[in-house]
């Protein structure tokens, strides 16, 4: 398990995270907070690329600074400006990151294998990267974070770059992973978390805002969430009333959806989503 | 109570015991930071990266290196003996040329990838491939070297031995400066800034003090060269362990990105 106990950080004198204190088991955990917020600098923290101004990380209960490299074999991380070298083929690449993962050279070539086929790049293989697109980079990325089959796999916007098929497939692939390991995937992308991650720790004002399962958060906003036609010129006032989280054209009118925290006549109340709670929570 | 029961109680005891002990070993590691000794260095930079791995992808870049050093050392030779100082200079200015070469090439080809992040998450981190890399660039200018002041003693009848210690020496006392500038600086610059150091002081006595550059390499003896090579190679691999240990990799990561209020 993978304890953050009330670590602040610094960056000369701005505070990037404030007494943080978080507990990771096993699952999918969704870091949600808009970007500049502070998730990056977590992550870093937890891949051991930066270090608490105060307090501590533990894996199983030791200090993962006196873990050191018995605690980064079990890490798993895709940066969110993957690093690769340009003139590498992916299965070069990925034995070079095996080799300083501390992998077993033997089974390399056989990992090397399964994970090509997991992201779909088995037939490009031999391909040098140069000519690969963003999202096929992004997925040589997802293939390295899993190679060395890690205990805690950390994902910096994963999904950035990836087209909606390869973000399923990559959904599939955590899911699959989850149930022996701690994932954790930072975005500001609520749809990429909404529905695999089994907890969503949203960050705000530096400090944890909340930590618990989507369908709880979602309840902070039970009975504020409303839809309603209205007409085009009227649209402005509305929103100047009213939160409003989307909007979508029927016609000559407009179906708004708006937190509002009491209810009219005409006003259909529907159920909150994550999305709704991110918007409310972010508005500012 | 049996002989079977005495046997069975007797290894549930030793069993204790060892227990006991694995939990005195692992208390006493967790007590303090790992800091890496000697042999962890070598077994990891030898056998957990492995010199293929460790350049691979550089053939390039020490192509390039090797030509550029070649050039410079013939160029500084020509200097040296225009200026009357002797082959002994030329030995001594050229010694670290293939080093610096390969080690600011390799340098700026991790940068233009960005991977530094990513291979600080590894067990081997950004800073291990770094330290073994240098290692591994001590060997091959002294093996440089060595074919170069080989060449100078048979072309200009020159003291194999003493050339030998000259470039020895200037190797180490450059080396130890590029790793110091690196560790105090925590970053390139640092480590731009004890070579500049090195090429700058030479090129101030050699022209500030004519003709005292070549006579000092001349005039001291071989076994002080050797002695200051000798203790450039114990300090240097200190030096790199140093790099790759979690105090180092806090402090560059502090002075890169962040600082203690």
């Amino acid at each position: 398990m993978l304890q953050i106990q009330d670590v602040t950080k610094y960056y000369q004198k701005f505070v990037a995270l404030e007494h943080i204190n978080l507990d990771f088991e096993n699952g999918i955990y969704g870091l949600l907070a808009p970007n500049g917020a502070g998730k990056t600098t977590l992550l870093k923290l937890i891949t051991t690329l930066l270090f608490p101004t105060e307090g501590k990380i533990l894996y199983d209960g030791v200090d993962i600074r006196k873990l050191d490299a018995l605690y980064r074999e079990k890490l798993g991380f895709l940066p969110q400006d993957f690093g690769y070298y340009r003139d590498y083929t992916p299965e070069k690449y990925l034995y070079y990151i095996g080799v300083l993962k501390g992998m077993e050279r033997k089974q390399l070539p056989e990992k090397i294998e399964q994970m090509l086929e997991l992201v779909g790049l088995t037939e490009q293989k031999n391909k040098k990267m140069k000519k690969f697109s963003g999202g096929m980079i992004q997925r040589v990325g997802i293939a390295q974070a899993l190679l060395n089959d890690p205990q805690i796999l950390v994902l910096d916007e994963p999904t950035a770059g990836l087209d909606p098929k390869e973000r399923m497939r990559f959904r599939k692939i955590l899911t699959s992973l989850s149930k022996d390991k701690t994932v954790l995937i930072s975005t500001h992308i609520v749809s990429d978390v909404e529905f695999i991650a089994n907890h969503i720790v949203m960050i705000k004002e530096k400090k944890v805002y909340c930590n618990d399962t989507a369908e709880n958060i979602c309840k902070m906003l039970e009975g504020c969430i409303f839809e309603a036609t209205v007409e085009e010129k009227a649209l402005s006032e509305w929103e100047e009333r009213f939160q409003v989280v989307s909007r979508r054209r029927e016609g000559n009118d407009i179906i708004i959806r708006f937190i509002s925290r009491g209810a009219k006549d005409g006003w259909r109340p529907v159920s909150p989503g994550l999305e709704d709670v991110f918007l409310y929570l972010y508005k500012e | 109570m049996n002989k079977e029961e005495a046997e069975l109680l007797e290894g549930i005891f030793k069993r204790a015991e060892e227990k006991e002990k694995i939990l005195c070993v692992a208390e006493r590691l967790l007590s303090e930071t790992s800091e890496p000794d000697f042999a962890e260095f070598i077994k990891s930079v030898f056998a957990g990266i492995g010199l293929k791995q460790l350049y691979a992808g550089m053939a390039g870049i020490i192509g390039v290196s090797f030509a550029a050093a070649v050039l410079l050392a013939y160029l500084a030779l020509q200097v040296m003996l225009q200026l009357g100082e002797g082959v002994y200079a030329a030995a001594f200015f050229s010694a670290p040329l293939l080093y610096a070469g390969i080690f600011l090439l390799s340098w700026l080809k991790e940068r233009e990838s960005s991977s530094f992040e990513l291979l600080m998450s590894c067990k081997y981190t950004f800073f291990h491939v770094l330290a073994a890399r240098m290692l591994g660039e001590c060997l091959m200018g002294f093996v440089f070297n060595g074919v170069y002041v080989f060449a100078l003693a048979v072309r200009f009848r020159a003291d194999g031995i003493r050339l030998f210690a000259v470039s020895f020496s200037s190797l180490m006392v450059f080396s130890l400066l590029f790793a110091g500038g690196l560790l105090l600086g925590r970053g390139i610059r640092g480590a731009a800034a004890g070579c500049a150091l090195w090429f700058l002081a030479n090129l101030v006595v050699l022209f500030a003090l004519p003709s005292v550059y070549g006579r000092l390499l001349l005039g001291l003896p071989v076994l002080l060269f050797i002695a200051v090579g000798i203790c450039g190679v114990c300090v240097h691999v200190r030096q790199l362990m140093s790099l790759t240990a979690p105090t180092f990799r806090k402090e560059y990561a502090n002075a890169a990105n962040t600082r203690r209020y």
